[in-house]
């Protein structure tokens, strides 16, 4: 026999299923959901270590000034399983990066938390939590 | 300073813990995913990874190519063979796990486009999963979320449950008479013994707890007391650290792990707390399915807050406090 779960219960399974919450801390009290923008410039750095890598990037501002990021992404248990390794970062110090990234609440210029971007090869990588809930076709550059 | 102090000695603890267990583990587990043969060979000509077992780092895969990459199973595993079993007859529970039925690690950051039915660890057509019904008088003193920036400890039954909003593996390894369970996040060892022996008549407190394990004809049981009451219950019930609750130093809790065929590791846990509850937790079936990339590798998952230190410690006090009153709903939809 099967059982029909109710809306809210399913809901919140499916949330659970779908979205990782991390045991520390929330997105929503670091990084700003409605202030997000696509960054695009060159990747200089990657941070390989728990409970968040991080990478850095230098990108134009809308001034024209190159103003250098850091940047949040997801575990590292995580990244590697979708084929985004610490060497894959390492391969591309130097070369073309997009990022799409909310940014930190904090007074803070140039930090932020990463979603998603694409190397020199143009795939898109999954890195951060799918906060702004885009489609996967949304997700380009 | 004391609370720096106490989180110093438990990390330092656990860190021990987790190297004397993975030593252990080399030594004795040849094969302990239950997967293919060769991978040993298969690691000797990879990057030379230290140890052995199975999933060990081989050659470098291709890369994914976009959300929907074809080489990632997206559909519910098939059963994949009979109950491996021991030499004693009963099930062998040696494997890596995932939580879903897919054989990968799957979030909102991995690869998409995963069945439904597959995504998660319920299974489709089960009775849902309950929340605890909590003693009035125990909901200010045993419920609240994590504290933000903390990270809670693994333990009975965390280090398992909190795998519903985590989604990394757990691996079992399963010798005559004892069983050990490995936990990815919070990097938690639990040592069981299944030769039958009763629990002590004084057991020492700890996050794991002292467990016993027994056979229910193909079902193991594992019985475990004395569970540091700082242990915070975490997807035992509603999910995440939102959901967390705390418990009295009557816990009791009751695991039952089967593997009915070789992709599937089935586990249910009864909680027991005439104090905090006013009837026991019954938790649904849970299902985990076996990793099934042969050059899936254990990782290392710790919580050591490396937030940014500005974006991290610069963070509105308002902000900081309604998330841990609960009244901060993350984006997303996360509690």
């Amino acid at each position: 026999m099967r059982v029909k779960l109710p809306g809210v219960l399913m809901a919140i399974l499916i949330i659970g299923a779908a979205v990782p919450v991390f045991a520390h801390h929330g997105f929503g009290v670091e990084f700003d959901v409605n202030n997000c923008m696509d960054l695009k410039g060159t990747l200089t750095g990657i941070t390989w270590e728990n409970p968040h890598a991080y990478f850095d990037m230098d990108a134009k501002d809308a001034d024209g000034n190159m103003q250098s990021w850091h940047l949040e992404m997801v575990t590292p248990n995580a990244l590697k399983r979708t084929g985004s390794t610490k060497q894959v970062f390492l391969d591309n110090i130097g070369k073309p990066i997009n990022a799409r990234v909310c940014l930190a609440k904090s007074s803070n210029q140039h930090r932020g938390a990463a979603s998603y971007l694409a190397l020199a090869d143009g795939q898109i990588r999954l890195v951060g939590q799918g906060v702004e809930r885009r489609s996967d076709e949304q997700k380009h550059f | 300073m004391t609370a720096v102090t106490r989180e110093s000695r438990y990390w330092l603890g656990s860190a021990g813990v987790v190297l004397a267990a993975l030593c252990l583990f080399f030594i004795f587990a040849p094969d302990s995913s239950g997967q293919g043969q060769g991978q040993d060979q298969q690691a000797q000509q990879g990057r030379g990874q230290p140890g052995r077992g199975a999933q060990q780092e081989g050659p470098a895969k291709p890369i994914p190519k976009g959300f929907f990459d074809p080489g990632l199973n997206r559909h519910l595993l098939p059963p994949g063979g009979p109950t491996p079993r021991t030499a004693d007859g009963h099930p062998d529970l040696s494997g890596r796990y995932y939580p879903n039925g897919v054989g990968r690690m799957v979030g909102s950051y991995t690869p998409a486009g995963v069945d439904p039915d597959a995504s998660g660890l319920f299974i489709k057509g089960n009775p849902p999963q309950v929340n605890p019904v909590f003693r009035p008088e125990t909901k200010d003193k045993y419920q609240f979320p994590t504290p933000y920036g903390t990270c809670a400890p693994g333990g009975t039954p965390t280090s398992i449950t909190t795998q519903t909003t985590e989604h990394g593996p757990i691996e079992l390894v399963q010798r005559p008479g004892v069983l050990w369970i490995m936990d990815e996040f919070p990097q938690a060892i639990k040592w069981i013994p299944t030769d039958g022996r009763p629990h002590s008549k004084d057991p020492d407190v700890s996050f794991a707890g002292e467990a016993v394990g027994r056979w229910e004809g193909d079902t193991l049981v594992v019985d475990t007391v004395a569970i540091d009451t700082r242990m915070r219950n975490i997807s035992v019930g509603l999910s995440g650290d939102a959901n967390a609750w705390t418990h009295s130093e009557k816990e009791h809790v009751i695991e039952r792990f089967s593997r009915p065929s070789k992709n599937f590791l089935i586990y249910q846990v009864t909680v027991e707390d005439p104090v905090v509850l006013v009837k026991p937790f019954v938790s649904a079936p849970l299902r985990w399915s076996l990793a099934q990339d042969p050059n899936d590798t254990w990782t290392e998952y710790l919580c050591t807050a490396n937030e940014d230190s500005d974006a991290y410690q610069k963070i509105d006090p308002k902000i900081r406090e309604d998330y841990e009153k609960g009244k901060l709903p993350a984006p997303g939809g996360q509690p």
